[in-house]
């Protein structure tokens, strides 16, 4: 979010604002900024009982190198999702969970390739969980006895994915995906790598990213402006944000255009079998990166078109489905981040093989007919109605905001991006399909 | 319901459950007691029924003592217990020479000899017999003696106070209508024929449909009032004055409850209307002149139509085919929901073809005959969706079809509507052949997708070892059946059975509908009309304590079974907790969040992250079975360390060794669970739904009173009762730790 959206004027609470007015809903949504860099955005939900708030950190799974200045930092695989661990940890009282409850706030978060999410949800009592938590996010204890704790609980929880065959199949599919973009390896990293992770590790990620300049808030409900600003204004006391030399800059290495390999077979102890179709797209890579609403333009648009030529409504997926080659499993996803984007589609099938050739030959056959512009229209149509439909949860449209601050948009931007999608935009977004050589499979047999 | 009248008349000399009490009003503490008689009953397969009086004893002992009238007359009591499940009540007349009846005689005589109580069911305080002699003691004894087994109810209260008939009527006299539909569980009502009027209501621009109040039942204070009025199977929101009219005739002894039914003007005169009583908006005022109270009572109008926008509440709007239609008024939403529950016996082959008849309605309809042209037209309703689920409470199969879409859009249009329509569509027109059977390539296409969605739940690991632990616990008995069939029927069920199913579905099973949202007067009345073309049929009734049924679970057992797995999974089933329907349900609420229902429980905070035994260990509560399950996934090196250490919590929480904090931290985070649930429509509805299921619907204050009077000493009484009954252990293969 640039300076340049917001008043030039700080008041005397230390924050400049403005206010964004849905022209749809009526709805608004308030952005403002404190000097110390950090971003608020109020969504006002007058009538509800729920207040929800989200903290998002910029640093996730992906960013396990950086420079600061001249300096290169490197973490081992993981370490966002053993700090998200950290935040939560134990003390005999209960650490912050047990405090968050005591004021009956119930708290979770979660740690994603490109960023972390703390946020919490509660009926009143809403300024001091939300200062509990703005304070454990700031200021985490990162000492080794907490550090110790949580890394077998960490190891259980790969241990777990271990035996999930979703996990197994999707981390596989990444892996063939991507030579040495760190998106191939899974958010909480390998044993090995947990086990190499130590309290500097931790801290330096605090130190980096943890950083009011660095952080998104976000809150939905019924609020009071006045008090979360001061409380806030108390917080933050007079921290300023840092000259840009000082924060931290994510380094990632070239990536090869094509898959790392064509894919891989997997062999568990399951009843049903099923298959996972990847495709890099490599038109958004280290090196041509894409940003803000341009970022979401092509993550929007892809995805409208992938609607129209993979979803129930779709004649490819009436064909697979009545063949008997997908069921209501079958899923799309399309990933579109600042230096890498792929997709990736499946479910379970007794002909797993069969059902991601089918997948990967309609994907393709479908650049040789001419577009369904009406059913282009009617997934826009969906679109818009989905999102108006989200806009009724306080926690919904509080955890999309606090999403889209990450691409420096809003929620009210998106029937403004949904309007500019035409189908034939839509189609040229999508063309890298074509390419056969683009794509990967994963396929989990039963072990025989 | 049988009624026997006269004791001296011979009666069916089977076993029964007899309930002791005078009932009046049916109020939730009563409640709590008949559904307890009726569900111990089945389990021991005897008859429930009740010992009462037509009048109240206090009539004949204390002929002068103040008495502010029944909540509800003869009539109206026996159809309630009648709705509670009881098959017979035996009404006594109580009068001097009965009240002369000594203690013991009356048990031997009408409970031994003549009613073959295998089962009696109390309050707390019953007194019977001669000068209120015999108590809960002496009935102990007594029946110990008697070889009959005696449950006691304990006092059921609410907003910090007892639950009974004398607080009900002092809340009605008081006018404190709302209160008084707390301890009821349902608004309290009265009924009787419209008569004529002097029309000054209709001259006034309010006609208004006028019932005498009895003489014998609790008159609500004089004043006006939000009200629902029932008339023919339909439910209009109305405002109703009670009282003496002294604007208008300062001469009236007899009160009058003259209600406006503002939505419709139907001649209502001769006509049985019940009128259900919710808010009151003044007291009841004597103006100079009728234009004067002609302005109030526009003034009153304008408050309570405000009143019935914004209170919220779900009811019954209609009853068509047996089946009632609940309507969840709420302008707070964009969207609106509407969710079509049919409620099956769970039994294996009817499961599978239920299953997969919803799955075939799903995809398609005459209108849109494939599932791609189905999906296409609600994608074209801006987003909307209508499915079809399966689920299972205890020994009943849900089969919900719901749809949710915005309820306008910017053109005017109702996307919401439409999809009701489509959902009528799914349900009542659906794609048949020439043959009136369904298509085959859907049926196929349908039933091999089905199977391959129960095959993979084997392939996740958690919901096999919870699938194989319910499976041992349950025994042969159909709660542990799948609600998606098994795999065998689902291969051998024809398309010609699936026509009977559909025939079944439609014609014979129980079903309730629940529509959510900004619903006007036009949506609703197309969704009656659509309800109208049901085939008639005779509907099973499930009632809350007969169904979910009572349920014992197999013999206790230990099983170790073994797969190609990284994570070792534990899976304990607990027996012991209080029915579904209990009052105690919110402290069992409390048990649960407690013990592993949440981040804060022991089982999250002791064994994942004191311990670092497992990532996920949690407890569910299974309500309808009275269980209480304990999951986890650990390293199969830790299991024997894990299982003390779950144990060891349990432990804790029977004797009661847990910090006020976890206590505290419990309470705000359910208070905060309860608060939240108007936030969310689906939400709402789901209370709804669940709440008519069990027998226990209660209201955001209810609720909230509810979770203030549960103690750390009823969480830990509650932990004590617990008894393991299936322990199951998921391993794996070769690792040496584990042998």
């Amino acid at each position: 979010m640039s300076n340049s959206n917001f008043g030039p004027a700080t008041d005397n609470s230390g924050f400049s604002r403005r206010t964004i007015t849905d022209p749809l809903t009526g709805k608004t949504l308030r952005i403002l900024r404190h000097e110390s860099g950090l971003v608020v955005k109020l969504l006002p939900r007058p009538g509800f009982s729920r207040r929800f708030a989200a903290i998002t950190v910029p640093y996730g799974s992906i960013h396990t190198t950086f420079n600061v200045g001249n300096k290169t930092i490197h973490v081992p695989a993981g370490t966002a999702h053993f700090l998200e661990h950290c935040l939560f940890s134990r003390d005999d009282n209960g650490g912050l969970l047990g405090d968050l409850a005591s004021l009956g706030a119930s708290a979770n978060a979660y740690t994603s390739h490109t960023h972390t999410l703390y946020y919490f949800a509660t009926v009143h009592h809403f300024e001091q969980p939300l200062a509990l938590y703005l304070q454990a996010v700031f200021t985490p204890y990162l000492e080794q006895d907490r550090i110790e704790a949580e890394r077998p609980v960490i190891l259980a929880e790969l241990d777990q994915y271990q035996d999930d065959p979703d996990s197994r199949c999707y981390n596989d599919l990444l892996s063939a995906l991507y030579s040495c973009h760190p998106a191939r390896e899974d958010i909480g990293g390998t044993p090995e790598s947990v086990r190499q992770i130590t309290d500097t590790d931790l801290k330096t990620v605090r130190r980096y990213f943890y950083q009011p300049d660095q952080i998104i808030l976000t809150l939905s409900g019924d609020l009071d402006e006045d008090r979360l600003l001061a409380l806030l204004a108390g917080i933050l006391g007079e921290r300023t944000s840092r000259p840009a030399c000082s924060r931290p800059r994510p380094v990632f290495l070239a990536e090869p255009l094509l898959p790392a390999s064509s894919g891989s077979n997997l062999q568990m102890d399951v009843k049903i079998p099923s298959f996972l179709v990847g495709f890099k797209d490599s038109s958004v890579r280290p090196g041509q990166e894409l940003k803000g609403r341009h970022l979401v333009t092509r993550q929007r648009g892809v995805r409208l078109y992938l609607e129209s030529v993979l979803s129930p409504a779709s004649p490819l997926y009436d064909r697979l489905y009545g063949s008997g080659l997908i069921n209501d499993s079958f899923g799309f996803h399309y990933s579109c981040e600042s230096n890498y984007a792929f997709l990736v589609c499946g479910g379970e099938s007794s002909q797993p093989e069969q059902a991601a050739n089918a997948v990967i030959e309609g994907l393709i056959d479908h650049f040789s007919t001419e577009p369904d512009e009406h059913l282009f229209d009617i997934q826009k149509r969906a679109a818009a109605g989905n999102f108006l439909r989200s806009l009724d949860s306080v926690e919904h449209s509080g955890l999309v905001e606090a999403q889209c601050s990450l691409y420096e948009i809003d929620l009210f931007d998106y029937p403004k991006i949904y309007d500019m999608i035409d189908c034939a935009t839509a189609r040229t977004m999508a063309s890298f399909l074509e390419n056969r050589a683009g794509y990967a499979t994963s396929i989990l047999q039963p072990v025989r | 319901m049988l009624i026997f009248d006269n004791p001296e008349f011979a009666v069916a000399c089977h076993p029964r459950g007899i309930g002791l009490g005078f009932f009046d009003g049916v109020h939730r503490g009563h409640l709590e007691l008949l559904r307890t008689l009726v569900f111990e009953s089945h389990r021991m397969g005897i008859v429930p029924a009740v010992l009462t009086f037509p009048e109240r004893p206090e009539s004949v002992l204390r002929p002068n003592g103040s008495f502010a009238g029944y909540l509800c007359d003869l009539d109206d009591r026996l159809a309630l217990l009648s709705d509670c499940g009881i098959s017979e009540t035996h009404l006594l007349t109580f009068d001097r020479t009965f009240a002369a009846t000594d203690p013991v005689e009356f048990l031997n005589k009408y409970l031994k000899s003549r009613l073959r109580a295998k089962l009696v069911v109390v309050g707390h305080d019953y007194r019977f017999g001669r000068d209120g002699a015999g108590n809960v003691e002496l009935l102990r004894k007594w029946a110990e003696d008697s070889q009959v087994r005696l449950i006691v109810i304990e006092q059921v209260n609410q907003g910090g106070d007892r639950i009974s008939s004398s607080r009900l009527r002092q809340l009605i006299v008081q006018g404190h209508v709302d209160a008084a539909a707390g301890l009821l569980g349902r608004p309290y009502s009265l009924h009787g024929k419209v008569i004529q009027g002097r029309r000054l209501g209709s001259k006034l621009g309010f006609p208004t449909a006028n019932i005498p109040i009895p003489p014998f039942q609790a008159c609500p204070a004089y004043g006006v009032y939000a009200t629902r009025t029932r008339v023919d199977g339909r439910t209009y929101d109305s405002i109703t004055n009670v009282g003496l009219r002294p604007t208008v005739d300062a001469a009236a002894k007899h009160p009058l409850a003259e209600t406006c039914l503002y939505h419709t003007n139907q001649t209502l005169y001769g006509r049985d209307i019940h009128i259900d009583f919710l808010q009151r908006i003044r007291p009841e005022m004597r103006f100079e002149s009728v234009a004067q109270l002609g302005n109030q009572v526009n003034a009153d109008l304008q408050q309570v139509q405000q009143w019935h926008r914004e209170s919220e509440l779900c009811h019954e709007k209609a009853r068509i085919s047996g089946v009632p239609v609940y309507v969840l008024p709420t302008d707070r939403f964009v969207q609106a929901a509407i969710h079509f529950v049919f409620y099956l016996p769970l039994k294996k082959w009817q499961a599978a073809s239920m299953a997969l008849l919803s799955r075939v309605l799903a995809a398609s309809c005459r209108r849109y005959p494939s599932r791609v042209e189905l999906a296409r037209a609600l994608d074209s309703l801006y987003g909307a969706t209508l499915e079809s689920s399966q689920e299972r409470q205890g020994d009943l199969q849900l089969i919900t079809f719901s749809a949710e879409a915005l309820r306008r859009w910017i053109d005017g249009s109702s996307p919401f509507s439409a999809v009701c329509d489509l959902l009528f569509d799914v349900l009542l027109d659906p794609s048949l052949d020439e043959e009136g059977l369904f298509y085959e390539d859907i049926v196929e296409t349908e039933r091999q997708n089905l199977m391959m969605e129960l095959s993979a739940r084997e392939n996740d690991r958690a919901k096999f070892a919870y699938d194989r632990c319910l499976d041992i616990f349950c025994g042969d008995q159909p709660q542990g059946l799948s609600p998606y069939g098994d795999l065998e029927s689902l291969q051998s069920i024809s398309r010609h059975e699936l026509a009977g199913a559909y025939k079944t579905l439609l014609s014979q099973c129980s079903a309730s509908i629940y529509l959510g949202g900004s619903i006007d007067s036009d949506l609703l009345e197309a969704c009656l009309a659509r309800i109208r073309q049901l085939p008639d049929g005779e509907r099973a009734k499930i009632r809350p304590s007969e169904q979910p049924s009572p349920f014992d679970p197999a013999e206790p057992a230990v099983r170790l079974e073994k797969r190609k797995v990284e994570q070792a999974r534990i899976v304990l089933a607990y027996q012991g907790l209080p029915p579904y329907f209990s009052h105690r349900s919110i402290a069992v609420t409390f048990l649960n969040s407690m013990l592993g229902g949440d981040v804060h429980s022991l089982l999250f905070d002791v064994v994942r992250e004191k311990m670092g035994l497992a990532y996920s260990v949690f407890s569910s509560h299974l309500r309808s079975l009275s269980a209480m399950f304990i999951m986890a996934g650990v390293t199969p090196e830790k299991v024997d360390h894990a299982l003390e250490a779950i144990r060891d919590q349990l432990a804790r929480l029977s004797t009661g060794d847990f910090d006020n904090s976890l206590f505290e931290r419990t309470s705000r985070m359910i208070e905060t669970g309860i608060l939240s649930v108007n936030d969310d429509l689906s939400s709402m509805l789901a209370h709804q739904m669940y709440g008519h299921l069990y027998g226990r619907l209660m209201n955001r204050k209810e609720s909230l009173d509810a979770l203030r009077s549960v103690t750390p000493e009823e969480v830990s009484q509650l932990a004590s009762g617990l008894r393991l009954v299936t322990c199951y252990v998921l391993t794996g293969m070769d690792n040496e730790a584990q042998k």
